[in-house]
């Protein structure tokens, strides 16, 4: 593991400044012609190791997905669904049909067959990809709804053989060979379809969390993805190669605003766990450069550290509580802008080294530039503890509707109270209404 | 002993290098071992134990021990796989995911099969013959619909129901 994250790469601003005249797959393909097969986009492990796709793999597989669908008949702005979990086949599958001008929904995979039914039938989906044998028995169980699906693709063939005459259903691999069929035949066709597409259409639907009402269908455009992307890159600490993780469900807006925003613009690599068992072990071995995760994510990553630490031995409680106590100091000074005496930065100096810096590399954040929290709210506690080790954490706001995240706290200025600042360029106004609390207006870019 | 290193003990049997070879660290040792570690990688995926890799087999439960077993067993290639009671002391649903291991190994993978168990139910679901034994005599084998009704098994599982009346 590398002992300090290396420089941040930044993407050159012509790049930035013209990500808002593409669509999300034409970025992909210039990506892919700007990096070739030099650079990592995804990694994926499998069979206990890690396998890479190159930007050119990554615009190889999205194309051959995009002319299958085609090949069975998709037509522009049609809906295509999906019920599938962290894996490369995700993104190939969900800029695939963008780019043939289709308009994709992701759906949770632990949703009982009945909504997901619903979901598909608001959307009228086309063609529905699933996950696995599991995702295909819900679907099969709602087959009468279903009627405006006019295929099922399943992505993970494991225990698939007794379905095989069925011919609504068919496999990712089957897919990619109708794809490549096209693709011989009408060469051109790709190309041809991905520039047709406009920044200002709807690239993906998602649900809302419905923590105020039932569950809304959000619309976002491709030019909402670029525009977020865009203030991410020049705000956050990230670069060319650096590393995200994608461990929250797919229907998230999370994942979707750095899977299919963040990481593509920035050139970022998207890492995809093994299993969701194995995230935690797969976290360590990549060591990622940013994170954003959900509040207890972090608080019980805190109580774990606490809990080994109360069976270490008396020595390293000891050495601990010393850095503990010098990390929290320097933590109130910062935050109180304050300047910190030398000897405490010495201090500071000498406890990071011993402690904080090996802790830290054992949970597989010592390569964080910034780690994010939202979602709920967080105690402060949990973050003055990661911050007083040496992690620069920082919380974050935003809501699906907003495609992400649009206040964060910036690096200096880290209040544990709040949620910090909106990111540049966006405007959140408090409604007062009387007799209610406040409401929230956001002004971004397309939204809202 | 961890979950691979338990797995890794049943290559033995497939091992072509010898300990001089290996103290060399030779190219051809090294391939051997990523060859062998590539068919645990390919039954690890199958029998979904990608967590369990580095965790000692001591430390798991019964039926993930059970999963473990059948993975080393898998592991030396066998021609024919003899399974004696997979079941015993399972809970429903470890039974359930061992049925669908089976089933797939056998379908899918092609591998034979001998099954001794006495949970009805699973005998019956699963195979594709059946042969019923009485105190060390076989009364009878068939297709499981077969063996159900046959007057001897039913006498000497169940009773002879003449002597009721």
């Amino acid at each position: 593991m590398e002992a300090t994250p290396h420089k941040i790469e930044r993407i050159d601003q012509e790049s930035l400044d013209s990500l808002g005249d593409f669509t999300l797959p034409q970025i992909l393909s210039r990506q892919a012609e700007k990096f070739k097969d030099d650079k990592i986009a995804i990694r994926e492990k499998s069979y206990g190791i890690w396998h890479n796709y190159t930007w050119k793999d990554y615009l190889r597989y999205t194309k051959l997905v995009a002319l299958g669908l085609v090949s069975l008949g998709l037509k522009r702005g049609e809906n295509v669904g999906m019920i599938v979990d962290n894996d490369p086949e995700w993104l190939f599958t969900q800029l695939g049909a963008q780019s043939v001008g289709a308009v994709t929904l992701t759906l949770f995979t632990s949703a009982v067959a009945k909504e997901l039914a619903g979901g598909l039938g608001r959307i009228q989906a086309s063609y529905v990809f699933a996950q696995d044998q599991e995702q295909v028995d819900k679907l099969l169980a709602v087959r009468e709804e279903l009627q405006y699906t006019r295929h099922i693709i399943y992505i993970d063939p494991t225990g698939m053989r007794t379905y095989g005459d069925d011919p609504w259903l068919i496999s990712f691999s089957q897919l990619l060979e109708l794809g490549e069929e096209l693709d011989k035949e009408e060469p051109e066709l790709f190309i041809k379809e991905l520039w047709e597409g406009n920044p200002e259409d709807v690239a993906l639907m998602l649900m809302t969390s419905g923590t105020t009402g039932v569950p809304k269908l959000v619309m976002l455009a491709h030019m909402n993805f670029t525009d977020m992307a865009a203030k991410w890159i020049q705000t956050a600490p990230i670069g060319i190669e650096d590393n995200w993780i994608s461990i929250t469900p797919t229907a998230w807006i999370v994942d979707q605003m750095w899977g299919a925003g963040v990481t593509l613009c920035g050139g970022l690599v998207m890492n995809f766990p093994e299993t969701f068992e194995t995230a935690t072990e797969d976290f360590r071995d990549i060591g990622p450069t940013v994170m954003i995760s959900s509040s207890r994510f972090w608080e019980d990553l805190a109580s774990k550290i606490r809990v080994k630490i109360a069976d270490a031995s008396f020595i390293k409680r000891g050495l601990y509580n010393f850095a503990q106590r010098v990390g929290r100091e320097v933590v109130e000074l910062e935050s109180e802008g304050k300047p910190i005496p030398s000897k405490l930065k010495s201090w500071r100096w000498i406890s990071h080294r011993l402690v904080a810096r090996p802790l830290l590399d054992r949970v597989g954040c010592l390569n964080f530039r910034a780690a994010y929290t939202g979602g709920h709210p967080i105690s402060p506690d949990v973050i003055k503890f990661f911050r007083a080790n040496g992690l620069n954490m920082k919380q974050c706001y935003g809501l699906t509707e907003t495609c992400g995240i649009f206040q964060v706290q910036p690096d200096h200025e880290v209040k544990p109270e709040t949620v910090g600042k909106a990111l540049p360029g966006t405007e959140v106004r408090i409604m007062e209404e009387p007799g209610s609390a406040g409401q929230e207006q956001v002004q971004l870019c397309g939204v809202l | 002993m961890t979950v691979l290193s338990n797995m890794l003990l049943a290559r033995h049997a497939h091992c072509r290098y010898n300990v001089g070879k290996a103290a060399l660290f030779m190219k051809s040792v090294k391939d051997e071992e990523v060859h062998h570690r590539r068919i645990l990688e390919e039954l690890i995926d199958f029998l979904e134990m990608q967590s369990l890799r580095n965790q000692l087999v001591g430390s798991l439960p019964y039926g993930m021990r059970k999963r473990v077993e059948l993975g080393r067993a898998l592991a030396l290639e066998p021609k024919l796989l003899v399974l004696d009671e997979p079941f015993a002391g399972m809970t429903l649903e470890e039974k359930e995911d061992m049925v669908r291991f089976l089933m797939e190994l056998n379908e899918a993978w092609n591998q034979t099969m001998i099954l001794v168990e006495h949970d009805m139910s699973i005998v019956m679901s699963i195979s594709k013959r059946v042969a019923v034994f009485d105190f060390g005599v076989k009364i009878a084998e068939g297709s499981p619909d077969f063996v159900q009704n046959h007057p001897q098994v039913i006498k000497a599982y169940l009773g002879d129901t003449s002597k009721i009346e």
